[in-house]
């Protein structure tokens, strides 16, 4: 089994405005639109679009609004389609762009190949989106689900969690279906080494990627998966409203040497309206664009698709890898300070096992152990935090192994327009009010 | 955030209020104590003066789906993933108080968290607990272990002060108040049917000055307190019981009920007999009945409803003999159609089918299989001979025959001794109080050989385990206790149907019960001229929700 620090990564690509490149992150956090005198630590839920993204989607709405001219082409965003897909080592065939992760998460779990018995490996650490789709599958044509609890804190590792998952394929087992970053303990999955165990018990991968884009340089190939869902407008800072879908459609032995899943491009204009489409490819030229039979779902927010596109050029300028080492050591500072402050038992994100660090860290902050479980005084937590110091995080919920109970957690987020300052202002007011609330 | 509700808005256009309702009926409650609750009747009476976290609106149109879900009651919203009421496991549940109910106590105060905490340790209290607790012991955190702790410390002369001592330094693991307006329930397996299970009448909290009395003692009836619009001013057992307006109620802070006539008073006592009560609301002299099933008049055989909500199990045979053969002999000698006649002849207006599985039609788990053996359901008695002769009773058997003492439970039983006469069996009947009766216990201790019980559907959708469980967990047969276990681990609604119809089949072919009938109301209620405003609600078995009623006379 291999397993690196973070996923597999490309090269930066070459960028037409080599001074984003080179600039400093004080200049680039002069590009988004971040509220004046707050503190936005909640990328997981939201990021920040930057003002040429706005500028972007502005021009275009005005370019066609009362036109008349023929919006059905510029819908299918053949070229935004194809730059992304190369921002993230794949091809226009296998991109599209929806409307949120949500709506990618549910195309792809509607669209499996599943029947009654079929059986579906997942955790309770999904988003609701994947859980619920996946229990509309399940009472639509019967399938079973094993639902895993992630272990959680500080300690974990890489190999437990692929330990978890080997123990729980069974011999009706169909689809691996796991988080990239989990959003509630902000895990970053071993999702190479996931997706290597699919291939040797001849799985399909789900990764429902929600915070993939913009925070991770992925090459989706490599990491072997056959569909992941983005969010637009999370750490990729696109529009709300705008997410990505890649569906693997050629078969690369290096990555992925099983043949390509079936699936049914459930909401598709250009889906064969007689017959079916070429059998689908066994080698690395695709078959059919499996791409346009999803991206094709009547008329589009051709401005939506241009600010995403925006942004991801924002962030190609920027460079990716750049930015995943920014985030990363942001989150990393907050995580020593927040061991420093509330002890490393405090944590239910990974830290010492730096290949499941990503830039989301939860925590739980009082000194009662007993508050993990009072959703109302988390809840507190993080809205005193909000209205009385301007800065923003969030609460999650999630089962730990082995407890009875519902925890809840304070959850941090870092991005690239965040600096050392916002992480240990936001961690020291934390503390004085995790004190005061104790 | 978690307290927020809906303003509640009242219509009141075109109601009287005032006056005096009017309401007779035989007996006595079987229950005032809401923790010991678990008839109809009672649960009429209740739902005027003790609230639940969850109820169900009162919807004239019974095809509505509105008429069978579960809503807020003092609860301020239905605990979902959407609020953060339910973890995702679905183990977990978070239920946030509104504000504004209050108990009518000397200084009134609020119905806080620690009520309902208080309400669920009294629902599992060791002196009367209530026939709904099964589905609370294998489905909450620690409930099943607080119970069985709580039955060791009361020991056999319990007493209020010990109960009350346990109770308040005992905790259900499972369940716990956050602070004064929230609370946790942690349950051991998720249960899509948990909510219902909250709707149940029992689950009421209950305010700190019942720590004084023992469960529904005489004592407790005289002080009943309340969180609803009526309080009871005046009860005397089995003459009457009289509700005014609790002053602390404000009907801004109840969803579902009203308080339109000024007092409220309940006949106690009456005779049972169905034309003597049917001459009481038509000549004037009551408004409504309770505690009996008089409909209006109507001819033929009822008609099938058509609302697609679930039949009653009525009656049910449930058999407590150790040996197969005879158990068999048994099911081979009833007479359904004897019974279904029986049962016509008392004209209570309800469509009656012949049950041929325990769990009735438009219920979860309804098979439909037809009843056996022998056509026109009569069954076989000469079969049945055979089987008591190779069980060596050759010369027949004498059976006890537990009912209850009502019109419809001697005429069941009646119906009973004359259809196994014939086949060699003496079923010699048993009137028993109904608070006696409920679901009795099989095994060497239960004094009696076959118990006729009837159940309705508490709730609608999801509800295997309202017949098979209640009537089957903890028997003598361990088979059925897995059965059971597994199909209350089985969380994928189809497949639980199919568990719930494993269970189904084991007590059939091991003739741990034999059911008799499905019965479902079809003809409404006898109501009085004045009655306005009177809903049927599934949840009460079909009675008429007396929080909603008004009357049109000066």
């Amino acid at each position: 089994m291999t397993q690196t620090a973070i996923p597999e990564t490309l090269p930066d690509r070459p960028t037409t405005s080599p001074p984003l490149r080179d600039a400093s992150w004080d200049r680039i956090r002069e590009l988004f639109m971040l509220t004046p005198n707050a503190i936005h630590l909640n990328t997981g839920t939201i990021g920040a679009m930057p003002y040429e993204v706005l500028d972007t989607m502005d021009r275009v709405t005005r370019e066609w609004t009362g036109g008349l001219m023929d919006v059905y082409p510029p819908g299918m965003y053949t070229d935004h389609r194809a730059n992304i897909a190369r921002s993230y080592g794949v091809d226009q065939d296998e991109m599209v762009i929806c409307h949120n992760s949500t709506e990618a998460i549910a195309r792809i779990i509607n669209g499996l190949d599943l029947h009654e018995g079929d059986e579906v490996v997942t955790t309770t650490h999904e988003c609701y989106s994947v859980l619920s789709n996946f229990n509309l599958v399940r009472n639509r044509h019967g399938i079973t689900m094993r639902t895993l609890t992630l272990p959680s804190g500080y300690d974990v590792t890489s190999e437990q969690i692929v330990e978890m998952f080997e123990q729980a394929i069974g011999p009706r087992t169909k689809v691996l279906a796991f988080a990239a970053i989990t959003l509630f303990t902000g895990t970053l999955m071993p999702i190479r080494a996931l997706c290597e165990l699919a291939q040797r018990h001849g799985l399909i991968t789900v990764i429902d990627g929600a915070l993939m884009p913009g925070m991770l340089n992925a090459d989706m190939r490599a990491l072997g998966a056959d569909f992941i869902s983005g969010s637009g407008s999370k750490f990729q800072c696109g529009p709300l409203g705008t997410g990505l879908l890649y569906a693997r459609n050629k078969v690369i032995d290096e990555y992925n040497p099983l043949p390509l899943p079936t699936l049914w491009p459930i909401i598709s204009t250009w889906y064969p309206m007689m017959g079916t489409p070429p059998p689908r490819s066994t080698t690395a030229l695709e078959s059919d664009n499996m791409g346009d039979y999803l991206q094709s779902a009547g008329s589009a927010s051709i401005a939506r698709g241009a600010g995403l596109a925006k942004a991801c050029e924002i962030f190609d300028q920027i460079g990716r890898q750049r930015i995943q080492d920014r985030a990363l050591e942001l989150a990393d500072h907050g995580r020593r300070l927040i061991a420093e402050r509330f002890g490393e038992q405090a944590m239910y994100s990974p830290g010492a096992d730096e290949r499941l660090r990503s830039p989301l860290v939860a925590f739980h902050p009082f000194r009662d152990a007993r508050d993990a479980w009072n959703v109302k005084k988390v809840h507190e937590f993080v809205t005193r935090m909000e209205q009385e110091h301007r800065i923003w995080i969030r609460w999650t919920e999630f089962d730990v192994p082995g407890s009875p109970h519902q925890h809840y957690a304070a959850r941090f987020t870092a991005h690239l327009f965040n600096d050392h300052q916002d992480i240990e202002r936001a961690v020291q007011t934390m503390g004085r009010l995790a004190e005061e609330m104790s | 955030m978690f307290t927020a509700t809906q303003p509640v808005v009242v219509d009141d256009t075109g109601v009287r209020t005032g006056g005096t309702l009017r309401v007779l009926g035989p007996g006595d409650p079987v229950s005032l104590d809401p923790a010991t609750l678990d008839d109809p009747a009672s649960a009429r009476l209740t739902r005027l003066y003790a609230r639940q976290l969850f109820t169900y609106r009162p919807d004239p149109e019974l095809r509505n789906w509105q008429a069978i879900a579960p809503v807020p009651d003092l609860a301020s919203q239905i605990p979902s993933i959407y609020n953060a009421g339910l973890g995702t496991s679905g183990t977990t549940y978070v239920v946030h108080l509104r504000p504004g109910p209050a108990w009518d106590t000397a200084q009134p105060r609020a119905v806080t968290a620690h009520d309902v905490v208080r309400g669920m340790k009294r629902l599992a209290n060791p002196v009367r607990p209530a026939a709904v607790l099964p589905y609370f012991l294998s489905t909450v955190r620690g409930m099943a272990e607080f119970h069985a702790a709580f039955r060791a410390a009361a020991g056999d002369r319990p007493t209020a002060a010990g109960l009350a001592d346990f109770q308040n330094s005992t905790e259900i693991a499972g369940i716990f108040a956050l602070d004064d307006e929230s609370l946790v329930f942690e349950l051991v397996r998720p249960a899509l049917d948990f909510i219902p299970m909250l709707a149940l009448p029992a689950v009421s909290p209950a305010p700190a000055e019942y720590d004084a009395y023992l469960p529904d003692s005489a004592e407790l009836r005289q002080n009943l307190r309340s969180n609803g619009p009526y309080r009871v001013s005046a009860y005397r057992p089995g003459e009457r019981l009289v509700l005014e307006p609790n002053p602390v109620w404000r009907q801004d802070t109840d969803p579902v009920r009203r308080r339109y006539p000024d007092r409220i008073e309940v006949g106690l006592g009456a005779a049972s007999d169905p034309a003597s009560l049917a001459d009481a609301v038509r000549s004037g002299r009551a408004d409504l009945l309770w505690n009996a099933a008089v409909p209006e008049t109507y001819d033929g055989e009822p008609a099938d409803p058509g609302t697609g909500l679930g039949y009653r199990l009525d009656p049910c045979l449930l058999l407590n003999v150790r040996d197969p053969l005879v158990r068999n002999a048994v099911a081979h000698a009833v007479d359904r159609a004897a019974v279904a006649r029986a049962v016509a002849a008392l004209r209570t207006g309800t469509a009656i089918r012949v049950a041929g599985g325990i769990i009735p039609p438009g219920n979860d788990g309804h098979t439909g299989r037809d009843p056996e053996p022998g056509p026109g359901h009569h069954g076989d008695p000469a079969r049945a001979r055979e089987l008591l002769a190779e069980a060596g009773h050759p010369d027949g058997i004498t059976l006890r025959l537990a009912h209850p003492d009502t019109p419809e439970g001697a005429a069941v039983a009646q119906a009973l001794v004359e259809a196994l006469r014939p086949a060699g069996i003496t079923a010699e009947p048993v009137a028993r109080p109904v608070r006696d009766h409920r679901e009795p216990a099989a095994g060497p201790d239960g004094d009696w050989d076959l118990a006729t019980v009837s159940l309705s559907p508490a709730w609608q959708h999801g509800n295997g385990r309202v017949f098979l469980q209640r009537l089957f967990a903890g028997g003598p047969d361990p088979e059925l206790d897995r059965l059971i276990t597994a199909a209350l681990d089985t969380i994928d609604p189809r497949l639980a149907v199919r568990a719930w119809q494993e269970v189904e089949r084991r007590a059939l072919a091991e003739t741990a019960a034999v059911p008799l009938l499905f019965q479902t109301p079809s003809v409404p209620r006898l109501r009085g001229a004045d009655v306005r405003g009177a809903v049927a609600m599934p949840s009460l078995a079909y009675d008429d929700d007396l929080a909603t009623v008004w009357l049109d006379r000066p």
